[in-house]
C-alpha cells in the first residue's frame, strides 16, 4: 500500500488550555475529588474532565482497603514459589518479587521503624526455585523470594487462597490495627528495586509476573470480586509486554463488562493506550488504527481487541469477521462469560443451553436457554489464515502460550477464554480458575491451538493438547472413578441449578446440553484427527 | 466460601514441635511444613516474641493450647 500523507493537526484557534492532560494535576484535583466523593459536585467541567481523556494507571490511586472483611495472609515458610496467586489476582493485588539477601538488608536500613522492618522481612523466605537452585549453582547467588498484598487493590475474593495447593495462604479477618500495617509493608515492597533479571528464567512463563514490563494493569478497577475476566487482560498484558514493551501495546475495547470497569471515569487500571469506541465495532476502529499504525513504520506494534462474547459472537460478529477477512495483523481476546454480563445476564450465543439467564429465563414453560452454544473460536477457524485459540486462564501455560504465538503471529488472531462470571453463573468469588479447570475437564469449554502455520489441512494447525483424556468422550477422573461430563460440570454452578430435582437427577434439557457438548467435542477430535 | 484463619497453633509433640492454621473454628487446618521455620518462630516463642511473619495481620497465636497472643495484639 502506498504510503498516505496526512494533513497535520491544525487547530482552528489557540486552546486556552494545553490539549495534552496534565498528569499531575489530574491526579491530585480530579482523582483526589473523586476519591473523597464529591468529584461531580466539585469539579469545573473543564477541558480536563470535558475531554473524558484519563491518564494511565489512574486507579492506582483507588483505595478498597474497606470494601472487604478478609485480606489474605501470607506464610513464607509453606510458599514454593510458584507463583499462581499472582497470576491468577485479578485485581493486581498480591505481587511477588525475588531479592538478594544483601539488597534486602541495605534497602530495610532505609525504613525507620523497626517493627515494619522485622515485618517486611519476614516476607521474604528461601525457596527451592529461587535460593536452592541458585546457590548449589554458585554459593551466595541465591535469592529470597517475597509475597505482598496491596491492600488498597484486594476485594478479598481468596481466588489466591484456593490457587495455592501448598497452604501459603489463609484469609484473615481484617481489623483497624492489621489493615495499616499491610499498607506500610506493601509501600516497602514497592520501593524495593525490580526483580533482577538472573531470577526471571525466559522459558518459564509462570515467571512473567516478576518483570515490571509485564505488569501492565494495576488494579483498582471496579469488576466484581474474582471476576475471570480481568485475570484474563491481566494475562495477555504480562505475556505481551514481557515481550514487547508496554509502549508497543494497544487496546481497542468493545463495550462490555471490560469497558465499564476499567474505564469508571477517572479510574484507569492500564498502563497502556486504550481506547472504546461502541459495542459492535471494536474490530474495525481496530483495522482503522493498525492502518495508522503501519503508515507510520509502527508494524512491531501489538494491537488487541477486547470484547466479551456479547460483543464478539453477537453484535460485533459482523465487524469481527470483516477484520479476520482483512489479513491485518490485529490480535482479538474474546472474554467468554457465556452471558451478557454487564447488562445484567442476557443470553447471548455463546450462552448453553438450558442456561439460566435474563431473556432466557428459567421458567414454567421453558427452563432456560433453548438453543445450541455458538462457537465462535471454531467459526473463527474457517476464515483463511486465522491463528485461533481457545484457553482458560486456569491453563495459564496454555493461556501464555496462545498469547506469544498470538502476537508472533503476522495476521489476525483470535483467543477465545473461558472467563467465570461469578454472579451470573452463581459461583463463589474464588472459584473463577477451578470453575475454568472444570468447564475444560468437562467439554464444556475444550481448548485448543489452531496455528495456520503448522500445515495445510486442519488436522495439522488444530491442537487439543491440555485436554485431559483427548481420545475419550469423558474424562474420569483415575483415582476416584468420577466421570467429568457437562452435568458433572452444570450441577457445581447456580445457572443450572433449576435443572436438578430434589434427588440430583437432570433435567432433559440438560441431557440435551450434554449431548450437544459432546457432538462438539467429537467434531473437534475429528478435525483434529483423533477420530 | 473461603476459609476464615482463626488462630496459628504450635504444639510440642513426642517428635518435636509441629505448627498448624487452624481455620473456621477448627474445621479446616493447614499444616506447616519447613520444621526449620517453626523452630525458628519458637525461639522467637520462647523470648516472648511474636514470630516475624506473623507481624503482619496479628493473628492470634495459640502455643500448647494456651493462648500466647490474641488477635492484634503485638
Amino acid at each position: 500500500m502506498a504510503e498516505r500523507e496526512f494533513p497535520k493537526f491544525a487547530p482552528t484557534h489557540e486552546p486556552k488550555q494545553p490539549l495534552m492532560l496534565d498528569i499531575e494535576d489530574f491526579n491530585r484535583r480530579i482523582v483526589g475529588a473523586y476519591n473523597r466523593g464529591v468529584g461531580e459536585t466539585e469539579l469545573e467541567a473543564d477541558l480536563s474532565t470535558a475531554e473524558s481523556f484519563i491518564p494511565p494507571a489512574t486507579a492506582k490511586l483507588r483505595d478498597f482497603s474497606y470494601i472487604a472483611p478478609e485480606i489474605p495472609l501470607y506464610d513464607p515458610s509453606n510458599c514454593i514459589g510458584c507463583m499462581e496467586c499472582v497470576i491468577e489476582c485479578p485485581d493486581t493485588a498480591i505481587l511477588a518479587k525475588v531479592i538478594h539477601p544483601d539488597t534486602l538488608e541495605r534497602e530495610l536500613q532505609k525504613v525507620d521503624d523497626p517493627m515494619v522492618r522485622e515485618m517486611v522481612r519476614a516476607r521474604f523466605g528461601k525457596t527451592r526455585k529461587y535460593w536452592d537452585t541458585y546457590e548449589r549453582k554458585e554459593p551466595g547467588s541465591g535469592g529470597l523470594f517475597g509475597i505482598f498484598i496491596d491492600p488498597t487493590k484486594c476485594k478479598g475474593c481468596a481466588e489466591c487462597v484456593e490457587q495455592c495447593d501448598d497452604f501459603a495462604l489463609s484469609m484473615l479477618t481484617k481489623t483497624e490495627k492489621n489493615v495499616p500495617l499491610f499498607q506500610k509493608a506493601f509501600r516497602v515492597f514497592e520501593s524495593l528495586p525490580e526483580t533482577p533479571a538472573e531470577y526471571i528464567k525466559e522459558a518459564l512463563l509462570t515467571d512473567m509476573m516478576l518483570a515490571e514490563r509485564s505488569l501492565l494493569y494495576v488494579g483498582g478497577a471496579g469488576s466484581c470480586a474474582g471476576c475471570g475476566e480481568a485475570t484474563a487482560i491481566r494475562m495477555m498484558l504480562a505475556a505481551t509486554g514481557f515481550k514487547y514493551g508496554p509502549e508497543n501495546i494497544g487496546i481497542v475495547a468493545a463495550t462490555g463488562c471490560n469497558t465499564v470497569y476499567t474505564s469508571t471515569y477517572p479510574y484507569n487500571p492500564y498502563k497502556v493506550a486504550w481506547t472504546n469506541s461502541l459495542f459492535e465495532n471494536a474490530a474495525t476502529v481496530a483495522m482503522g488504527i493498525r492502518a495508522r499504525w503501519d503508515q507510520m513504520g509502527w508494524k512491531h506494534k501489538k494491537l488487541w481487541v477486547l470484547g466479551g462474547d456479547g460483543a464478539m459472537n453477537d453484535i460485533g460478529f459482523q465487524a469481527l469477521s470483516r477484520m479476520l477477512m482483512s489479513g491485518m495483523d490485529i490480535n482479538v481476546l474474546i472474554l467468554d462469560t457465556q452471558v451478557y454480563s454487564n447488562t445484567g445476564g442476557q443470553a447471548s450465543t455463546s450462552s448453553y443451553t438450558g442456561q439460566n439467564t435474563k431473556m432466557s429465563y428459567h421458567g414454567r414453560e421453558i427452563h432456560g436457554k433453548t438453543e445450541r452454544r455458538k462457537e465462535i473460536a471454531q467459526i473463527c477457524m474457517m476464515h483463511p489464515d486465522v491463528f485461533v485459540a481457545q484457553t482458560t486462564c486456569a491453563d495459564f501455560n496454555h493461556f501464555y502460550k496462545a498469547v506469544l504465538a498470538a502476537n508472533e503471529y503476522e495476521g489476525p488472531a483470535v483467543i477465545n477464554v473461558y472467563t467465570t462470571c461469578q454472579p451470573e453463573h452463581g459461583v463463589a468469588d474464588e472459584r473463577a480458575s477451578q470453575q475454568a479447570k472444570l468447564a475444560k475437564e468437562s467439554r464444556a469449554f475444550p481448548i485448543f491451538i489452531y496455528d495456520p502455520r503448522n500445515g495445510e489441512t486442519i488436522r495439522e494447525r488444530l491442537d487439543l493438547k491440555g485436554n485431559p483424556a483427548v481420545k475419550e468422550d469423558w474424562y474420569v477422573v483415575p483415582k476416584t472413578g468420577e466421570v467429568i461430563d457437562f452435568i458433572a460440570f452444570a450441577r457445581t454452578e447456580g445457572r443450572f441449578a433449576k435443572h436438578f430435582d430434589k434427588d440430583g437427577n437432570p433435567s432433559e434439557e440438560l441431557l440435551k446440553a450434554q449431548e450437544d457438548r459432546l457432538k462438539n467435542w467429537r467434531l473437534l477430535q475429528e478435525l483434529a484427527g483423533l477420530r | 466460601m473461603p476459609k476464615i484463619l482463626d488462630y496459628i497453633e504450635y504444639v510440642k509433640t513426642e517428635d518435636g514441635w509441629i505448627s498448624r492454621k487452624v481455620h473456621d473454628d477448627g474445621d479446616f487446618i493447614m499444616d506447616r511444613r519447613d520444621p526449620e521455620a517453626i523452630l525458628e518462630d519458637i525461639s522467637y516463642i520462647e523470648r516472648g516474641q511474636r514470630p516475624p511473619w506473623t507481624l503482619l495481620g496479628l493473628p492470634r497465636i495459640i502455643v500448647n493450647g494456651k493462648v500466647f497472643r490474641e488477635r492484634d495484639e503485638i
